[in-house]
């Protein structure tokens, strides 16, 4: 026990330690993305609105708003998702889990992480694969790539595996201390 | 099997609290994961295609519009206006949450931004005048579930999404059925009321109708635009909700001046938070569709209901019971996308058309918004009121009872959805 002991306290440092600068980095992307929210949903209202301005005041059809307007729809619902999950916001069926003892409560809020950080990494893999797949292809209003609109899915996986890992590991640790 | 794997994951993560689309998204994923690599690369493509709309453009943009009006301070000008109009009645100002509640939903398309935004100024109104906390959590949260019915409405826009409906043929339909719920629950209100002995708040007079109706004329200018704008053909429920945004701007920066540049920021971002929640669950939902679809489940299901019933009544019924349980245990979007493509092949054997079934649809779940253990606007009620969920759910059934009535008329009745829309937005 007495050899066990000062090797414990030291593993747990560095593991504080590397949990700290997750912690940084999962609520510093966090911020980017809130500011990144405000800009877009700024940006799909004026958008959308200049469209039926342009229609009617000025009798002259837009033919790239309703395109722009829809990446931005993407880049807005999937990184405003990210947030959703930094604060612990998305919808949850948590009635039966609450009624377990503490202990195996725990166990099961791990295990939930774990499997939301498999759904993340395949966001993260087949969401690149699929980006770097129809790289050659334009859309067909703005002609752009259609890999920048859909990067938004690989990136934002990367966004949730950060804050995931930062969710799980704070589990961990409060538990630990217990 | 697959099938059989797909369902078991997905009850399996429901119980164990994974977030409601990652659970749909990763039982996806394991049950196409038992058919191909290829299949992978297909289901991120379909979370980005479900979320590619045009109509889904409306989600977000009706939330930016709602959370401009609330800063803005029109709550509290639609509720001076409804408090002059019913204050005077027993139980005044658990009529008046009713009544704003119903005004509200016109500017909101959802019913926990109608219960909050109502709620946050009359719960604490009516426990200051002596109502029951359990009472006025009660009440606030069943006025809000109206902010579902009345247009606009974001589970509407998502059946208009899923079927092909017309979101403007959908939001018409929906207003007599909002405006049926409202007054019931109104009349319930006052019998309760007179049981419990409250009392009314002022005496009826015009002068003061007139007086808070002026004030109120900017705040209810949103839902003639949204609704005008779209029954009148001139834009789409989308179009509609970014012009809401801008007149809530409008409005709130330059006329009422309640609404502050430096909190915009924070506005849009909790707006498009709360969105992408709903949002989120469209596009892991995508996926389980896809792997439906190309399973044929609706069919098999729709097949196995016929082979129960072809009577309409009965079938509707079934309908109504399969969507109340739905709606009790699982998040509106995600029963939407659950059930509807179940639901939608039995259509023609129901007599009834495709925006009466959607209406049908969302008003069952906005009664699942009611119901405990996860009744949304019961949450939402709950830390409101700072009350028990166990004592709200209690004084909740009075309304429930009145609410399930509704749902029978507006199911059997098919004039009340079809009569604006057919007046306004023929068909040809």
């Amino acid at each position: 026990m007495t050899t066990q002991g000062p090797q414990k306290t030291i593993q747990q440092a560095i593991l504080n330690n590397l949990f700290i600068k997750i912690q940084k980095t999962s609520t510093a992307i966090n911020q980017v993305t809130e500011w990144s929210l405000f800009v877009l949903g700024f940006a799909m209202a004026i958008i959308i609105a200049t469209q039926v301005f342009f229609r009617y005041a000025l009798n002259h059809s837009l033919f790239w708003s309703e395109e722009l307007g829809r990446m931005l729809l993407v880049w807005i619902s999937f990184l405003g998702a990210t947030v959703a999950y930094k604060r612990k916001a998305h919808i949850g069926i948590d009635f039966i889990v609450q009624k377990l003892p503490g202990n195996l409560a725990t166990k099961i809020r791990i295990l939930t992480y774990v499997f939301s950080l498999c759904f993340f990494s395949i966001m993260i893999i087949y969401g690149t694969k699929f980006t770097l797949f129809i790289k050659f292809q334009k859309s067909p209003a703005l002609g752009i790539s259609k890999s920048i609109p859909f990067a938004v899915i690989p990136l934002s996986g990367i966004f949730f595996l950060i804050h995931g890992i930062t969710l799980l590991m704070e589990t961990i640790l409060s538990e630990s201390k217990k | 099997m697959t099938t059989f794997v797909l369902f078991f994951c997905l009850i399996f993560f429901f119980a164990i609290d994974v977030p409601i689309a990652i659970a749909i998204g990763i039982s996806s994923v394991i049950a196409l994961m038992m058919k191909s690599d290829l299949s992978m690369m297909i289901s991120v493509q379909r979370m980005y295609a479900g979320t590619d709309s045009f109509p889904l453009m409306a989600v977000p943009l009706f939330m930016f519009a709602g959370a401009l009006m609330e800063a803005g301070g029109i709550s509290r000008r639609i509720v001076n206006l409804a408090d002059s109009l019913v204050g005077w009645m027993t139980g005044g100002l658990a009529s008046v949450a009713i009544v704003s509640a119903m005004f509200f939903a016109g500017i909101s398309g959802s019913a926990a931004a109608d219960t909050a935004a109502v709620g946050s100024i009359l719960i604490p109104a009516m426990v200051d005048k002596g109502y029951d906390r359990d009472f006025a959590g009660a009440v606030q949260a069943a006025g809000g579930s109206i902010g579902v019915i009345i247009p606009p409405s974001i589970p509407m826009i998502i059946f208009g999404f899923l079927t092909g409906a017309s979101i403007g043929r959908l939001f018409a339909a929906g207003i007599l059925p909002g405006i049926l719920m409202g007054l019931s629950l109104v009349v319930a209100v006052v019998i309760i009321s007179k049981k419990r002995g409250y009392g009314y708040t002022r005496k009826f007079a015009l002068r003061t109708v007139l007086t808070s109706l002026y004030h109120a004329l900017w705040a209810l200018g949103a839902p003639i635009i949204i609704l005008g704008g779209i029954l009148g053909g001139i834009f789409t429920a989308t179009e509609s909700a970014a012009v809401a945004v801008i007149y809530a701007l409008g409005v709130g920066l330059f006329v009422h001046r309640e609404l502050h540049v430096r909190d915009l920021p924070r506005i849009f971002i909790d707006a498009a938070v709360m969105s992408s929640i709903i949002m989120f669950i469209i596009a892991a939902a995508s996926i389980f569709s896809w792997f439906l679809a190309i399973e044929e489940i609706p069919k098999l299901i729709t097949g196995f209901l016929l082979s129960v019933t072809t009577n309409r009544i009965i079938l509707l019924l079934l309908i109504n019971a399969i969507l109340l349980v739905a709606g009790t245990f699982v998040e509106t979007t995600a029963s939407l996308i659950l059930l509807v493509p179940v639901i939608l092949p039995i259509l023609p054997n129901l007599g009834i058309d495709l925006v009466q079934l959607g209406t049908i649809i969302v008003v069952n779940l906005a009664i699942g918004m009611l119901t405990p253990p996860l009744g949304i606007c019961l949450l939402v009620s709950c830390s409101i009121a700072q009350n028990k969920l166990s004592d709200i759910s209690r004084s909740i059934v009075p309304f429930l009872a009145i609410l399930l009535i509704d749902l029978l008329i507006i199911t059997f009745w098919s004039p009340l959805t079809s009569l604006i829309p057919n007046l306004v937005l023929p068909t040809h």
